[in-house]
């Protein structure tokens, strides 16, 4: 039993580390990668089933749009003082 | 050295570890009810980790399988020897508490796993965008990031939820203090989980020597189980406090 038990768990783990990838915002990410922006809700579940980062990577904040001042949010940019915040729960 | 010592030990130095704070490795959980939340937490917390992915609707292959090998190797050992939140617990019931003891029914153990089944996994799944799953009561959470975050600067601004958070964990310390290990008897997700896997781990509880009915290990038991009579069963958070009469030992069986 204990065996058996034992192989089981150690496979989920194999499995995932070998097969299991999420299509996060167009990139095949590993589990592992889900489970460390899941720690700061930056990541969510689209209406087509894919995930998507709502904290945009280093290298696009560089080069994203400043924020309109007014406070507006124009439709396809992002604020560039986005960052991954601690849920203080 | 004293078994209790080298527990209490075993607890802060596993405290350290996992609340490290100059090192994150958040892809990974640690098998210990912790908050990944925590400004010095170093790994995820299984239950949040389970929580989120419910959330989100995928199956947490590691998390399950890190859960699987503690549980299968040893039960709820990492409940008595590693868990943050139960060091919490330990301390508060060394606290003198002037006879205030209270022996819960046994019947209210199974709170547990309504706890999982609700608040881990069905809530999360069925509603994704719901606030009430089981972090948003965690006792721990309070205690390791709602507390220093607030200290910190860094608030939900929910003053309501914050009073919310205090009262639970507040009831949490006053039922460690009367009952010992009363969160992990009744509330804690993760011991649920591990809890069904005490009767087939590895390691596990077993006569040395014949007992004489002294009742020093029931006494001693921070659960309220009677271990000659219960020996292995879900609630034994394997502290092995029981172990000081000499009829009792952990090991493979």
């Amino acid at each position: 039993m204990f065996f058996v038990l034992f192989v089981f768990f150690v496979g989920f783990i194999f499995h995932s580390l070998v097969n299991v990838r999420y299509d996060v915002s167009g990139k095949a990410q590993s589990e592992s990668y889900v489970l460390k922006k899941s720690t700061t809700h930056s990541i969510e579940r689209n209406r087509e089933g894919s995930f998507v980062d709502t904290v945009r990577p280093e290298s696009s904040l560089d080069t994203a749009e400043p924020l309109v001042e007014t406070g507006i949010v124009v439709p396809g940019k992002q604020p560039a003082e986005i960052e991954e915040q601690p849920c203080p729960t | 050295m004293k078994k209790i010592k080298i527990r209490f030990i075993t607890q802060v130095v596993s405290l350290g570890g996992i609340d490290f704070y100059f090192f994150r490795l958040k892809s990974l959980c640690v098998p210990a009810l912790n908050c990944h939340s925590c400004p010095a937490a170093v790994f995820a917390c299984p239950v949040g980790a389970l929580v989120n992915f419910a959330g989100l609707r995928i199956f947490p292959f590691i998390t399950i399988g890190i859960l699987g090998l503690t549980g299968i190797i040893a039960g709820r050992f990492v409940c008595g020897w590693i868990c943050p939140f139960g060091l919490f617990q330990d301390v508060l019931n060394r606290v003198p508490s002037r006879g205030v003891s209270v022996r819960l029914p046994q019947k209210l153990n199974y709170t547990k796993y309504a706890v999982l089944a609700m608040f881990v996994f069905a809530i999360p799944v069925l509603l994704p965008s719901s606030n009430y799953t089981f972090c948003f009561f965690c006792p721990a959470g309070t205690l390791q990031s709602t507390i220093p975050w607030s200290l910190m600067g860094v608030t939900s601004g929910d003053n309501a939820r914050f009073a919310m958070r205090l009262s639970i964990l507040a009831l949490v310390a006053l039922l460690a203090i009367a009952a010992g290990r009363g969160f992990c008897r009744l509330f804690c997700p993760l011991g649920a989980i591990l809890s069904f896997f005490n009767r087939i781990s590895l390691f596990r509880m077993r006569f040395v020597s014949p007992c004489n009915n002294c009742g020093i290990c029931a006494r001693k038991c921070p659960v309220g189980i009677d271990p000659v009579k219960q020996m292995n069963t879900r609630d034994c958070i394997r502290c092995l406090e029981c172990t000081d009469p000499p009829h009792l030992k952990f090991g493979v069986k």
